[in-house]
């Protein structure tokens, strides 16, 4: 009766300390979780701009057999605006450099009139895909996992996603091309 | 009968563990309070001048006849006169946050941090001379709290917290305080700062920079300290220490870093400054934001566990000559981000999306009349 008594005894102890340790893990918000390396990125809804069409990104939707940059930004950040100035400077040197057609898409979670007047001027509208979210669309935090602008993700051939870097930084130019050079 | 005394306990086990548990979340500690904070006194509000939700003003400075000039979100500059008429002088491209820094002679420096842009702005008539801001000794361009100082340009990059992604160096340690001329950036005056560690490193080093006839000041917000440079050597030297409220925790940083990110964090700066922000007016008299205690605001989540935010009880303003002499302490809204002051028995709080004109407590009274309220921003 006294060994019963002390397995009731600890094993009750035990749930109450698992019990706990439960509620306290629970008390921990969680960070809804970005995309995962290696898998294909998951289907977005996004509009063309200007044309406000609808384009799917990612989940096989692009039609290009090539890799992909999508760089994630808004139009409220410092650096975002530094990028927007010097991108075509900078990623026709990176995209001669890692030596295989790569497209860039920029993402942004605002209105298209902001956008617009964002990238005006700068000659990107012509010379990136431009693919804007929903002001506040929680798939841009959730399914795209972008916490912080500029969030720039390399995809390769098949949208599965490879490289996700944060900051104004193209990703490491040997990666992209062995990457972005084998052939599908 | 050896069942109920083992049931008992592990009950009491458990309403042990669970208030352990509601008592760690619901802590949250505070800073501890060394002297009481002093009595505050009201302020006289002038006007507010109203920015917009989506276009907040971001910098102020008064110029004489009793005007203004305010920079909004957007990037516009524009100037506000006596009864509320508003001139779009100049719009800066590339979605900046400008800073104005005090009036010194008809004219005033304005800078941003990303991109860089750095500019002399001349009054009577008005006009604005960007020039290229040359690179920092860690590499790139970095900006921060400024003034003109002997014909030269001294400024505070690494006081500036924008900066604070800086990073590591191979160039070596760097002042506190570069001098910026025709030749580039030298390092001038200041504590010498390290290359290399995390970012806590210069971040501690927050502040705002002034001058006096021939002394430049530093405030250092982590400390609450004042201290002098001269031109003939840059060493610094502690000048004055303001009242220490409160005991200040050691400043940390936390990174966060994504799963799905490999290059690149998402640093967490925790500290508890004796100062929140502050300014020197044109004659070297300080107005510092205080703050009179911390309280923690934990934020964890599951990739960084003890991040959070000190968040000020209360703060207010307290003003001191360059003696140190206080002209008082006066109650300030829980918003205010930013401070100016002018010649004119002016001060300026930034808060919310507005600009608060207040009559300066330190200077003589001022004659300047306003409506009650101005709208600040030209739609389009």
């Amino acid at each position: 009766m006294r060994i019963r008594a002390h397995s009731a005894f600890g094993l009750l102890a035990a749930a109450a300390i698992l019990q706990a340790v439960v509620l306290w893990r629970r008390s921990i918000p969680r960070i809804p979780e970005g995309p995962t390396l290696g898998d294909t990125l998951p289907a977005l809804r996004t509009y063309a701009v200007p044309s406000d069409e609808l384009i799917q990104l990612g989940n096989g939707a692009s039609e290009v057999d090539s890799c992909t940059v999508v760089v994630a930004i808004s139009t409220t950040c410092g650096v975002c605006a530094l990028m927007r100035d010097q991108w075509n400077e900078k990623y026709s040197h990176w995209l001669d450099t890692v030596g295989a057609p790569v497209r860039a898409v920029w993402v942004a979670a605002a209105e298209s009139d902001t956008l617009q007047a964002f990238l005006d001027g700068s000659g990107l509208l012509d010379a990136v895909g431009l693919a804007r979210m929903r002001p506040g669309d929680p798939d841009f935090r959730t399914r795209l996992g972008v916490y912080a602008t500029p969030t720039v993700y390399l995809l390769d051939q098949h949208d599965k996603l490879r490289i996700g870097s944060l900051g104004f930084n193209l990703p490491p130019v040997d990666s992209a091309a062995q990457i972005c050079r084998t052939p599908l | 009968m050896t069942l109920r005394p083992a049931f008992l306990l592990t009950r009491r086990l458990i309403l042990v563990l669970t208030a352990a548990s509601a008592a760690v979340s619901c802590s949250q500690p505070e800073t501890e309070m060394l002297r009481p904070m002093p009595a505050l006194r009201e302020l006289v509000t002038l006007t507010a001048i109203a920015g917009s939700a989506g276009n907040p003003i971001v910098d102020v400075v008064g110029i004489d006849s009793c005007r203004l000039i305010v920079a909004d979100q957007r990037g516009a500059i524009t100037l506000v006169e006596t009864q509320g008429a508003l001139v779009e002088l100049a719009v800066i491209p590339g979605g900046r946050s400008i800073h104005f820094e005090a009036v010194r002679k008809d004219r005033f420096l304005a800078w941003a941090s990303s991109p860089p842009w750095l500019a002399r702005v001349s009054l009577n008539p008005f006009a604005l001379d960007s020039f290229k801001a040359p690179r920092h000794k860690w590499g790139g361009v970095f900006l921060g709290p400024a003034v003109e100082f002997r014909g030269t340009i001294a400024m505070a990059p690494l006081a500036n917290p924008d900066n604070s992604h800086i990073g590591r160096s191979e160039s070596g340690d760097a002042r506190l305080v570069d001098l910026l001329g025709p030749g580039g950036s030298t390092s001038f005056g200041g504590p010498s700062l390290p290359a290399t560690g995390d970012y806590t490193s210069w971040r501690t080093w927050r502040g705002e920079l002034g001058q006096t006839n021939d002394t430049l000041l530093f405030a250092a917000f982590a400390d609450g300290t004042v201290h002098r440079m001269t031109l003939s050597s840059g060493d610094s030297l502690p000048a004055m220490a303001l009242p220490v409220y409160f005991r200040s925790v050691e400043a940390r940083t936390e990174v966060l870093r994504f799963p799905w990110i490999q290059f690149g964090n998402f640093p967490f700066f925790m500290d508890t400054p004796q100062i929140v922000t502050a300014t020197f007016g044109p004659n070297g008299t300080l107005y510092a934001i205080r703050p009179y205690g911390y309280r923690w605001s934990p934020r964890p989540n599951q990739f960084v566990r003890k991040a959070g935010t000190w968040i000020p009880t209360r703060q207010g303003l307290e003003i001191y000559s360059t003696n140190g002499t206080s002209f008082g302490a006066y109650a300030v809204p829980p918003d205010v981000r930013g401070i100016q002051a002018d010649a004119y028995g002016r001060l300026f709080l930034l808060a919310g999306n507005d600009v608060l004109v207040m009559r300066d407590p330190s200077a003589p009274n001022t004659a300047c009349t306003y409506p009650s309220r101005v709208p600040a921003v030209i739609e389009d």
